[in-house]
């Protein structure tokens, strides 16, 4: 039994926010300076009233209206965010709902950022593989940007809202979904993380205290905090041996994987990957400029904007890290997708 | 690699002339050596020395002789 990436949608909020904004309204950034570095000009930014799950609903309808699936026959959807619509219940609960999905589909939310898609995809590929679904429609969303400090430049500038929509279904046409190599390391948890809010510093009715950092990046415990330097450190030190593990989990050598896509953090980022990983720059696709770091949405972003130059049987490895620490790499052998 | 080697690698990273660099220069008062440049730094001492400096570690240097030092202690760790 095999298991097919056999569509994908997507759906970005109609706000934009361009450098150009962001200088305007904060004169001692140095933006230009930036996004030199980082390749991001613009982010698009949900609305206040527009949730994580709105997002999602409208990459899973435009998914379910021209992809030709019966939505009858989805009998398992998985949420991927890390900005639900409630604490509880799950979003994927109420997106059964809304998506007018049949009351026998199974329906639960991952909490996982930059891996999450990879991680999606593998739990789609197993519960497929175990008999256990035929139809899963994997769902990503997020909304960071809600999270985010106006003033606070270290993500402010990065992050942009964005959903997708992706059919993974035991039957074909579709792109093959291989193995995955997926780690965790929870010592890193602190350098990406919103730290009030949950149970562990709950908050009640207060509102936390401003704080500014040594480069005068302003926030408060409720909102996004990262440590940009560690989570460089983390990606130089697993990423390299995440995509050797999968390679060699797959029974590949590095030639024979035509394309790379990694988690769009930053273009720094992957600059630097690309050339500590010894890969020509021309197999990595790119989809940063005009979103920013969309979370677990990168992956899918990118394979829609840039999938016209796979062919048939290329082997395209997916490549998530980031929050947790998570991370999370597979294989797909190239078949033709619907772009939804 | 001596300390000008290493200061040469740190003015790249930071987009400075190297002779602005002093072993006694205070790191907070370079304005190009902010976090962005710590991030290029952190890539060129992957990439060329094969090292790693940690967050924490580049949180406690306050002179130019601290992060140098830094470096040619990994660096000895390595051949060691």
């Amino acid at each position: 039994m095999d298991a097919y990436l056999r569509a994908i949608a997507t759906h970005l909020p109609a706000r934009v926010v361009t450098n150009e904004q962001l200088q305007a309204e904060n004169p001692g950034w140095d933006i230009a300076k930036i996004a030199a570095k980082t390749g991001i000009e613009h982010r698009h930014i949900a609305h206040d009233s527009e949730t994580a799950g709105d997002l999602a609903f409208v990459a899973g309808c435009k998914l379910l209206e021209n992809s030709g699936i019966n939505r009858q026959s989805i009998d398992y959807l998985l949420f991927c965010t890390q900005s639900p619509d409630y604490y509880l219940p799950a979003t994927s609960c109420v997106l059964q709902h809304r998506l007018k999905l049949p009351t026998s589909c199974a329906a639960i939310d991952i909490n996982q950022g930059c891996s999450g898609y990879v991680y999606g995809l593998d739990m789609a590929r197993a519960l497929i593989i175990s008999g256990s679904a035929r139809n899963v429609l994997l769902l990503t969303g997020e909304t960071y940007s809600k999270y985010i400090h106006p003033r606070d430049r270290s993500v402010r500038v990065l992050f942009g809202d964005a959903a997708s929509a992706s059919l993974i279904s035991a039957d074909g046409p579709g792109a093959k979904i291989g193995s995955a190599c997926l780690g965790t390391d929870g010592a890193g948890a602190s350098n990406l993380i919103v730290p009030a809010g949950g149970a562990r510093t709950p908050m009640g009715d207060k509102y936390p205290e401003e704080t500014v950092d040594e480069h005068g990046c302003v926030r408060t415990a409720a909102n996004l905090y990262m440590n940009g330097q560690e989570l460089f450190s983390f990606t130089l030190h697993r990423v390299p041996e995440l995509v050797r593990n999968t390679l060699a989990k797959n029974n590949l050598t590095v030639d024979q994987v035509k394309w790379f896509v990694f988690h769009q953090a930053n273009a720094f980022m992957n600059k630097h990957l690309q050339s500590k990983l010894k890969i020509d720059v021309s197999r990595i696709p790119a989809f940063l400029k005009y979103v920013g770091n969309t979370v677990s949405n990168t992956i899918p972003l990118t394979i829609m904007n840039c999938h016209q130059q796979f062919s048939s049987g290329d082997n395209v490895m997916l490549i998530g890290f980031g929050v947790g620490y998570s991370w999370g790499a597979s294989v797909l052998s190239w078949e033709p997708i619907i772009s939804a | 690699m001596s300390s000008q080697e290493i200061i040469a690698l740190f003015a790249e990273s930071i987009e400075v002339e190297p002779s602005t660099l002093k072993p006694e220069t205070v790191i907070a008062d370079v304005p190009e050596w902010n976090s962005l440049g710590w991030l290029t730094i952190m890539s060129l001492l992957d990439e060329r020395c094969q090292i790693r400096l940690s967050a924490p570690q580049i949180r406690g240097f306050k002179t130019v002789n601290d992060a140098i030092c830094a470096v040619n202690d990994q660096l000895s760790a390595k051949k060691g």
